[in-house]
């Protein structure tokens, strides 16, 4: 009866979710935390396809990404509120 | 020896193997990282126990003795009964200096399951059912119900001494 | 057996990290699905390169799990996209 819950078809249905995820949510973390599901749904992908190595250089650089990802989103912030005050200043 | 049997078995030693380690090394009493404190805070929001919500951090935030236990039984399942074990405490332990804790809990954590497995194999306990079971019992604390899960860990943790001192 | 059970407890936790309300809420249910993940990794492949695989990704994970939680704590007020 559940002979089609393997590897693959699991990671398959965590790539969907999360790709519904990275869809639907409207805040910019939220988005980045999907995004980290639908990375484990990826490498799973790759791993089930027995591509090992590949696997591993996408485990390892996957943080990174999403390092990056983060970096931009608290900057883009620190700068708006930085130019909010500049002009609230220039007004008074 | 029986699949289900064994499965439930594996599960309650590896609940109280990461438990009791992560309290004993002083998880609930201090955020060792800033994101662990967030979470923190946020179970406690939600009406739980700020202790557990320090432990539930701290298990998110870096690897701990949990991680050890999965993967020490991982190690041990694919490469051999004493030295995967200790290569899996080799990793968890760089793991642990890459994000910027002291790395006790996670080496100690990984060692007790490695001797628990080699010490249970002889009476016919397989790995794998410790790999299914550690992911059964960290279900129990980070997947079904947070406030009442971090209600038990503080209610553990004043047993031991360690609960936290912040408010 | 093995692979039925964790491949159940992937897509439940999946599912409940799609439909949390609360942020902090979120990346529990994530590091539990990392703790299968890994699992499942290793019962299919068997190998001791599996294993090793196996542990790579979960403390890559943990790492991104690190790093979502401290800006969690410093993004109060976000953008929104249109």
């Amino acid at each position: 009866m559940l002979e089609w819950i393997n590897l693959t078809t699991v990671s398959a249905a965590v790539l969907l979710i999360g790709m519904v995820g990275i869809i639907t949510l409207p805040k910019p973390v939220d988005k980045v935390i999907m995004l980290a599901i639908l990375q484990g749904g990826f490498i799973g992908t790759i791993v089930a396809a027995k591509y090992l190595d590949v696997a591993m250089a996408a485990a390892i650089f996957d943080p990174i990404a999403t390092i990056i990802f983060l970096i931009g989103i608290t900057k883009i912030q620190d700068i708006r509120n930085q130019k909010h005050e500049e002009e609230e200043g220039n007004l008074a | 020896m029986n699949e289900v049997l064994g499965i439930i078995i594996a599960a309650i030693i590896c609940w109280f193997n990461f438990v009791l380690i992560d309290t004993w090394m002083g998880l609930p009493e201090n955020p060792g990282v800033k994101g662990a404190e967030v979470i923190g805070r946020a179970v406690k929001k939600r009406g739980g126990s700020l202790a557990g919500g320090f432990f539930q951090g701290n298990i998110v935030c870096s690897p701990d003795a949990s991680a050890g236990t999965l993967l020490a039984s991982v190690g041990s399942y694919a490469i051999g009964i004493p030295e995967g074990g200790l290569i899996a405490a080799t990793l968890v332990y760089f793991g642990n200096r890459l994000c910027a804790d002291p790395g006790y809990a996670g080496t100690t954590g990984a060692l007790s399951i490695t001797l628990i497995i080699y010490l249970t194999s002889m009476v016919g306990m397989k790995p794998e059912f410790y790999i299914v079971g550690m992911v059964l019992a960290i279900i129990t604390i980070q997947g079904l119900a947070h406030p009442t899960a971090s209600r038990l860990l503080g209610k553990l943790a004043q047993k031991m001494g360690r609960h936290t001192k912040m408010t | 057996m093995f692979m039925e059970i964790l491949g159940i407890i992937i897509i439940l936790m999946a599912l409940r990290t799609l439909i949390a309300q609360d942020r902090a809420e979120r990346m529990l249910y994530l590091n539990a699905m990392g703790f299968a993940i890994s699992a499942l990794i290793v019962l299919y492949i068997q190998t001791p390169f599996g294993a090793i695989m196996a542990i790579t990704y979960f403390i890559a994970s943990t790492l991104s799990s690190n790093a979502i939680a401290y800006s969690i704590g410093r993004v109060k007020k976000e953008i929104l996209v249109k």
